[in-house]
């Protein structure tokens, strides 16, 4: 490897490092929670199946 | 190396290196779908698609994390560097294992829509600035594309015309590459997935390659800075010669210029530069074999004496003067343009040292030397056959966890055989059927494809009498019907068939909150009641759009403590369908306030632009 690339090399670690850090933590920590937060009504069951019609 | 050009110069090394990494890759496929198939089953179970594409997408980025760490442990470890002399390979089955993943997921979740799959894979989800909805797909677009580039330059071919130091700046984007991909999966699948187990591997992933990457690159930082001292204006002090193993080389740097590698064979000690035409690869790390310094990564040959390839080979390389005193290497740091011819500088032994001359001392442990044309090194094998099983059963046990681990698509099914239905259809916000009884039942319809029914129901006309005919999808107690293709999907019923049909008993609509807030996700519930399993979620977001864009009506889903799902039909304000209005929010976890009624046996959530927001 050319001593340029090397230096290269190395800059871009330093500053990928610390971007995809953050990007992962903001990725995974703004995910929104699981909330069980509805309304209770309920909810009647629409699968007419027996309902068939046997053309 | 060869004279001519050819797709791959095999030898043993590649071809067991290339059976490795295929049993690998097939290894890695199979063990994921097998025990997403074994964990998911019957109406719990995965589509296969998405098993599929994410066992490609997950082994691509698998083998991504090998390709870049092989780079840093090869520097760490010699005897690593038989992993690095293939590495193009496991590049472009990188690429193809990515495409697979990348074709597979477009036909899947843009295509059978109203926008081509290539179009709506950009055009669908645009919202970069949102980071709860941020359109992922588009960096595994962009990762894809540089992968590409990469994996066609990837032959030498290129490499000669590119010149070494253009193929090698492309290559480099490797790295940017791999940012792209960690950032797709976090805003795709980590968003998606529940699993603490997913967060885990990725962060592990991720620490590692960068750390190696630091450490490597830290570790060749301090080595550039310390310079030998001079002893004149013009000659640098190397050390003793006896210092250099016969035929290895000792590697200086020297101001702010390239490395030089000096070599010693027998008696006579030579200086080139310790950067490889080829590659860039580290001369000095390398061998004479056969009279010529031979470059560890990929065999490429240059004579010491003058820096040049050997015949018909025409690659040079810069040469260094040297001089060898009281034992002492000498060399002066100003580099001759390549190929000129140096005359080695002759070393005789001291006498105190010709009882045992390094020259003739068996090679020193660990110093076998590795490239692909030559047969392997018995301890180079001995350590590379356990790393290489190390690797198989990593892919195996990554497979098996991430596909046990995957999040739970729900109970929910899509029947196989067609169904009849007669009922009353009824067009506005949204074509549904209501069948007579006690009571009512209400069926939502659809289209094939992501497509809504309006158009259908339209031409037969609203609050007809009908005969329909489809495929069922339900979850949860929700049901909807695929209409059939052709007339006779949806059909008015004969006078004859309306008497036999019960008279429909008017629904009467009861509203239950004048003003209610909602908090669970937008669905498309065509694929969400079984068209697709997942069908929710951020990797589903795009697909969940391109469905309610195509009039498919969309539904509010909560879950309670216990996992039973409440399904809300979300009409505008004024009860007109409200697929624009929600648009950016389908996929996303949300609140949704507004008037809440039941319409027989739906619920149905009326709802404004400011009443919809993400949570």
């Amino acid at each position: 490897m050319t001593r340029s690339h090397r230096r290269w090399h190395l800059r871009l670690w330093l500053l990928l490092a610390p971007l995809l850090a953050a990007a992962l933590a903001a990725a995974v920590l703004t995910r929104p929670r699981p909330e069980y937060e509805a309304p209770r009504v309920s909810q009647e069951p629409t699968n007419p199946t027996p309902r068939e019609v046997q053309p | 190396v060869s004279v001519r050009y050819a797709a791959v110069n095999w030898n043993r090394n590649k071809r067991l290196y290339d059976a490795v990494l295929g049993a690998g890759v097939v290894l890695y496929v199979a063990f994921f779908v097998l025990v997403g198939k074994l964990t998911w089953r019957g109406d719990s179970g995965l589509s296969d698609e998405v098993l599929l594409l994410r066992a490609l997408g997950t082994c691509a980025f698998l083998l991504l994390h090998v390709v870049l760490c092989i780079g840093p442990l090869a520097r760490f470890n010699r005897r690593l560097l038989p992993l690095l002399y293939n590495r193009r390979h496991l590049g472009v089955v990188t690429f193809l294992v990515g495409a697979a993943h990348g074709a597979l997921a477009t036909g899947y979740y843009h295509g059978f829509g109203r926008l081509n799959p290539l179009v709506s894979l950009l055009a669908t989800n645009t919202q970069y600035a949102s980071l709860a909805a941020f359109p992922f797909e588009t960096l595994g677009v962009l990762a894809l594309a540089i992968l590409f580039l990469m994996a066609a330059t990837s032959h030498d071919f290129w490499q000669k015309n590119l010149s070494p130091s253009a193929w090698k700046a492309l290559h480099m984007l490797v790295y940017p590459t791999y940012a792209l991909l960690v950032l797709h999966v976090a805003f795709g699948a980590l968003r998606s997935e529940t699993s603490p187990l997913y967060v885990a591997l990725a962060g592990l992933g991720t620490v590692t390659v960068i750390g190696l990457h630091l450490a490597a690159g830290w570790r060749e930082w301090r080595r550039d800075r310390s310079v030998p001292r001079r002893s004149s204006e013009c000659w640098v002090d190397v050390g003793a010669a006896d210092e250099i193993p016969d035929s290895r080389a000792k590697v200086v740097s020297v101001g702010g210029g390239e490395r030089v590698a000096v070599f010693r064979h027998g008696d006579q000690v030579s200086a080139v530069t310790n950067v490889c035409a080829h590659q860039r690869g580290p001369l000095g790390e390398g061998k004479i074999v056969n009279g010529c310094i031979t470059c560890p990564w990929h065999g490429w040959e240059y004579r010491p004496e003058n820096g040049c390839s050997p015949p018909p080979f025409a690659e040079r390389i810069a040469t260094y003067r040297v001089r060898v005193e009281g034992g002492r290497v000498f060399l002066n740091p100003e580099p001759l343009p390549p190929g000129t011819p140096v005359e080695p500088a002759a070393w005789r032994r001291l006498p105190m040292a010709d009882s045992s001359p390094s020259s003739n001392r068996p090679a020193p442990e660990g110093d076998e030397f590795f490239i692909g044309w030559l047969p392997m090194p018995r301890r180079t094998a001995r350590l590379l056959h356990p790393v290489a099983v190390l690797l198989l059963l990593i892919a195996a046990g990554t497979a098996a966890a991430v596909a046990y681990y995957q999040r739970d698509p729900g109970v929910a099914r899509w029947e196989e055989k067609v169904t009849t239905f007669d009922g009353v259809v009824f067009a506005p916000p949204y074509p549904l059927l209501r069948i007579p009884g006690d009571p009512p039942r209400t069926l939502l319809l659809v289209s094939e494809g992501k497509f809504g029914a309006a158009r259908r129901v339209e031409q037969v006309g609203d609050r007809r009498a009908v005969r329909v005919r489809g495929t069922l999808l339900h979850r949860d107690g929700r049901a909807l019907l695929e209409l059939a293709e052709g007339d006779d999907g949806i059909r008015p019923l004969g006078p004859e068939e309306k008497r036999r049909v019960p008279p429909l008993k008017g629904a009467e609509l009861q509203i239950l909150a004048e003003s209610v807030t909602i908090r669970g996700e937008i669905i498309d519930p065509k694929c969400y009641l079984g068209a697709m399993k997942p069908g929710g979620g951020k990797a589903h977001k795009a697909c969940a759009m391109l469905c309610v864009s195509g009039g498919i009506p969309p539904m509010l889903v909560t879950r309670d403590a216990d996992r039973r799902e409440t399904f809300y039909l979300l009409v505008t304000e004024d009860g007109g369908a409200a697929n624009e209005l929600v648009l950016p929010f389908v996929g996303d976890a949300v609140k949704a306030t507004g008037r809440l009624e039941r319409d027989g046996d739906l619920l149905i959530l009326r709802v404004t632009a400011s009443g919809v927001g993400r949570r």
